[in-house]
């Protein structure tokens, strides 16, 4: 049963652990909410499911066009196509996580005041059901490098280690939004700034190259600049992979993952009173 | 025989009222108040997760205890019903015990699997199917994924929704919407239930099974339910015990007849005036033929008393109203009272009886009164009312709310 035989109900400290027998016992509950957040995201559009497709597509013809054509940002040697849409791709995976989690809270809001499982199955949902997208987008990948005669690496290969930390990082800055959001609204008009930032302040649709060598350590403070240039390494240049770089990131990503898992145990109490 | 399975000691649980600040009038205060703002802002929402033991003991303007100093058990199988007026404190009861919110101080014990009914439809989301629903709703009130498509077949049933069930729920009527809620609901399977008035959806016929529905789930598998309902008729019918809960402070707990009628008595208005007025109404009382100010609605009723009046003057008109608990009236009976008609009107005190038929009321607390308006010049125009005293009715009905005007019969005793 969902529920553990014996419940003391009663204040609690500052910080609640983690309580995985309890998470464990809520998972069907969590698939019921991916399969959900799955369903949902494309009811009622023409396109459907090709619109995982189409967000970073779209993003990638807009950015050849103005960035590869007339403003001729390098692209490391390959087709500046092929370079911005497998950042794209990272990015917009990324970028959609961040959004749908950090408002999740807030549209969920009639589940939080009304009955009780671990708060936290709400802002990682999106994050999964997103994995989907990432996917038909990701397969659309090897299409494109077969359409420009560019043989990818097997190192692709890796890519759910990619994943991996793409969705930590996801749920560390989801789980920390949505819980201040909860609090304070300016969260929501935050975000899209935060976004549109943090995309720019990324190797997406410029080569890390174009950064000077004095910078590039504080560059790499940001784990999403080591995860898509890992990313690129494995698709287009295996000798290219940078191991520091690689360890860098994944520190930096389960720091970010354990800051917002902590901020959102904390506050997660006072959620049903506030919302 | 085993512990009880819920212990609830010395629950508190204490609000902060938003508030809305002080407005400058003047032009330079409105501007600096404007760029103030973010900063007051920040502080207001701060506060309300803030509480400090200094804000506890004085008395503090913005502070609302919704429960104060709350403790009972509660015995397996136990069907316990909260009643009180709105904002008692009912509703944040449940929710601490569901673990929706923390109790701000005390400690409850739970040693069952329980689960949580405060609204019905919880999560359904609108584009997705009946079918869908069912799934997504049983597993948001803690249902396994299994135990869902085993009672699939019984849920759409109950529902009667078999041809509908893949259409998306955004295009039912509402009634579909809250039967195909309902449905799931009852069949939810927990140790202990937590029901907040979620008992009167649909249409009357679809009521009655959701009454039959709880019925069976009380007796059959011997559940504990707690379960806060405004339906008098309800409680008495399904519960083994009630508590009244008023301004956050249990009251009552005991028998639901007792609890009921003290609830009852706390939704009595009193007249105070009444002590100088010249008229006096004496011993005003609800029969019917076994009970005391509970009537079934599909029995007749008969409310007497007497009324004491000056001597001199020279007639009135004596009312008997029935409104509802909203204040709404419901009927009220006019006998008109003369000199030359009554010969005995010279004792002063009159005893009068108005007999009922069936009224059919929707089940709840009601609230009779008698009015009188002397006539008479010599001792002064006068409206004089009695106190308000609440009955409730019993019975399965639902009807809209009607201004009835039944066929009295009024006796003089």
């Amino acid at each position: 049963m969902s529920l553990s035989n014996y419940i003391v109900i009663k204040p609690s400290k500052s910080f609640s652990p983690l309580n995985w027998n309890e998470l464990i016992s809520y998972r069907d509950l969590f698939f019921t909410l991916v399969t959900k957040d799955i369903k949902v995201r494309y009811k009622q559009t023409i396109l459907g499911g090709l619109w995982a497709l189409l967000q970073p597509l779209m993003l990638m013809i807009i950015f050849t066009l103005f960035f590869g054509r007339f403003a001729k940002i390098p692209s490391n040697g390959y087709p500046y196509a092929l370079f911005s849409y497998s950042g794209l791709i990272l990015w917009t995976y990324f970028a959609n996580a961040l959004n749908f989690s950090s408002n999740s809270l807030i549209t969920n809001s009639h589940l939080i005041s009304k009955v009780y499982f671990p708060r936290l199955l709400i802002p990682v949902s999106p994050i999964i059901a997103g994995l989907i997208d990432f996917f038909i987008a990701f397969i659309f990948l090897l299409v494109l490098s077969f359409f420009y005669d560019f043989s990818l690496s097997w190192y692709l290969l890796f890519t759910p280690v990619i994943v991996l930390m793409l969705v930590l990082n996801a749920m560390g800055v989801g789980f920390f939004l949505s819980a201040m959001n909860v609090k304070f609204r300016d969260v929501k008009f935050t975000v899209p700034f935060i976004i549109q930032f943090w995309m720019f302040a990324s190797p997406v649709i410029y080569p890390t190259t174009i950064i000077s060598r004095k910078f590039i350590y504080l560059y790499y403070l940001n784990p999403i600049a080591g995860i898509i240039d890992t990313f690129r390494a494995l698709a287009f240049n295996p000798s290219s992979f940078n191991l520091f770089m690689f360890f860098v990131s994944f520190l930096i990503s389960i720091m970010v993952f354990l800051f917002g898992l902590i901020y959102f145990k904390k506050s997660e109490k006072f959620f049903a009173d506030i919302i | 025989m085993c512990d009880p399975i819920i212990e609830i000691s010395n629950i508190e649980k204490i609000y902060r009222l938003g508030r809305s600040q002080n407005k400058f009038n003047t032009l330079s205060g409105s501007v600096s108040d404007f760029l103030l703002l973010p900063f007051s802002n920040i502080l207001e929402i701060k506060r309300l997760t803030h509480f400090s033991n200094k804000d506890q003991s004085n008395f503090d303007q913005s502070i609302l205890y919704a429960l104060k100093d709350v403790s009972f058990n509660i015995a397996r199988g136990d069907v316990v019903g909260i009643v009180g007026r709105n904002g008692a404190g009912k509703s944040t009861l449940l929710k601490i015990l569901a673990r929706i919110t923390e109790p701000s101080s005390g400690k409850a014990l739970i040693r069952g699997r329980i689960a949580s009914l405060l609204e019905v439809g919880t999560g359904f989301h609108p584009e997705l199917s009946g079918r869908e629903n069912i799934f997504l709703n049983g597993a948001i009130l803690g249902m396994r994924k299994t135990e869902i498509r085993q009672k699939f077949d019984e849920i759409v049933e109950f529902a009667e929704l078999n041809t509908f069930i893949d259409t998306p729920v955004k295009r039912y009527s509402s009634g579909m919407y809250v039967r195909l809620a309902f449905s799931v609901a009852a069949n939810l399977d927990a140790e202990i239930l937590l029901i907040d008035e979620v008992l009167a959806v649909g249409d009357i016929a679809f009521q009655r099974k959701c009454l039959q529905k709880m019925g069976e789930v009380v007796t059959d598998r011997g559940r504990t339910i707690l379960f806060v309902s405004h339906n008098i008729g309800a409680i008495l019918e399904l519960c083994n015990r009630a508590v009244l809960i008023s301004h956050g402070r249990l009251i009552e707990d005991g028998m639901p007849e007792v609890v009921v009628k003290k609830y009852q008595d706390s939704l009595s208005e009193s007249n105070f005036s009444n002590n100088f007025n010249i008229v006096k109404f004496i011993n005003l009382s609800l029969k019917t033929e076994n009970e005391e100010f509970i009537v079934y609605n599909n029995s007749p009723f008969n409310i007497s008393g007497s009324i004491e009046i000056p001597k001199n003057s020279s007639g009135y008109a004596l009312y008997c109203i029935i409104e509802n608990s909203l204040g709404h009236m419901i009927t009220h009976t006019r006998v008109d009272v003369s000199k030359n008609k009554m010969g005995n009107y010279n004792d002063s005190i009159t005893k009068v009886s108005f007999e009922y038929p069936a009224l059919f009321l929707n089940p709840g607390v009601y609230l009779f009164y008698w009015k009188v308006i002397i006539l008479s010049v010599d001792v002064g125009h006068g409206r004089y009312l009695s106190d308000k005293i609440s009955f409730s009715v019993l019975g399965n009905c639902n009807i809209p709310e009607v201004t009835l005007n039944p066929i009295v019969k009024t006796n003089f005793l």
